[in-house]
């Protein structure tokens, strides 16, 4: 039971801290979802740098599966992408499909990489 | 550059906060029953379906206020679904075996991609539209 509390807490924290970033990022007028963009990654950094940490299991429920999960975004890159290709923004669609999965792989290694050091 | 102003109303933060709860624990629950990288993948293709109803169905058809169609999309779907985890998962794969990696990949960017457009094609049906442009 407090294995789910854990991730429940992360994860609302989490998503409050992606709506309220989604938010700054509507205040601007862009091709791309720069906001999603940016969360995705940096989330992507996050969990790579708690993996390399190796965390106790409460505190990686809280802050991996919670927190990281709750705060990066799956279903939204991909509504994202229908969009785009809707209103024939290709080359937006490509870069971002593109970009997200390449720099998300980045961000995880570089993480990783980090928490293995610390 | 700057055109709107920032809107982030008490109860979307809240819906979105108990709603996050909601959708990470699902999420959390799955993982338990499922073993491995493909309780992710179910996660983030079954939320990529959902994700495209809520926002292009319930949201313009239903009487349902503002914070709750935020918290049901960006708050459980948003908190369900989860890119972070992919990238983990995808990179411990790919380092034990670059085929499985990109399998795993592909079918979890190529599912998710189909099963969005998927529900804003059945969310556009259903509002008896003809958009399938």
């Amino acid at each position: 039971m407090i294995e789910f509390g854990m991730v429940a807490g992360g994860a609302a924290v989490g998503a409050v801290a992606r709506y309220v970033l989604t938010q700054v990022g509507r205040m601007y007028q862009n091709r791309l979802p720069w906001a999603t963009f940016g969360i995705n990654i940096s989330g992507s950094f996050v969990i790579g740098l708690l993996a390399g940490l190796q965390l106790p299991q409460l505190l990686g429920l809280l802050l991996m599966t919670g927190f990281c999960g709750g705060y990066t975004t799956f279903s939204t890159y991909n509504t994202e992408l229908v969009i785009l290709l809707r209103d024939r923004q290709i080359v937006a669609a490509l870069t971002y499909f593109f970009g997200s999965v390449v720099s998300g792989l980045i961000a995880v290694s570089l993480g990783l990489c980090l928490g293995n050091y610390l | 550059m700057r055109y709107r102003q920032f809107k982030a109303p008490l109860a979307s933060l809240l819906a979105v906060a108990g709603f996050g709860a909601l959708g990470g624990s699902l999420r959390y629950a799955i993982g338990l029953l499922i073993n491995g990288p493909a309780a992710t993948l179910v996660v983030n293709l079954v939320g990529s379906f959902c994700l495209a109803l809520i926002t292009y169905w319930l949201g313009p058809m239903s009487d349902l206020p503002d914070w709750a169609i935020t918290g049901l999309g960006t708050g459980l779907i948003g908190a369900f679904t989860t890119f972070s985890t992919f990238s983990l998962d995808s990179l411990h794969l790919l380092t034990r075996s670059m085929w499985l990696g990109l399998a795993y990949m592909m079918v979890s960017l190529a599912g998710g991609f189909l099963l969005a457009g998927l529900g804003y094609l059945t969310a556009q049906h259903m509002k008896g539209g003809h958009h399938y442009d």
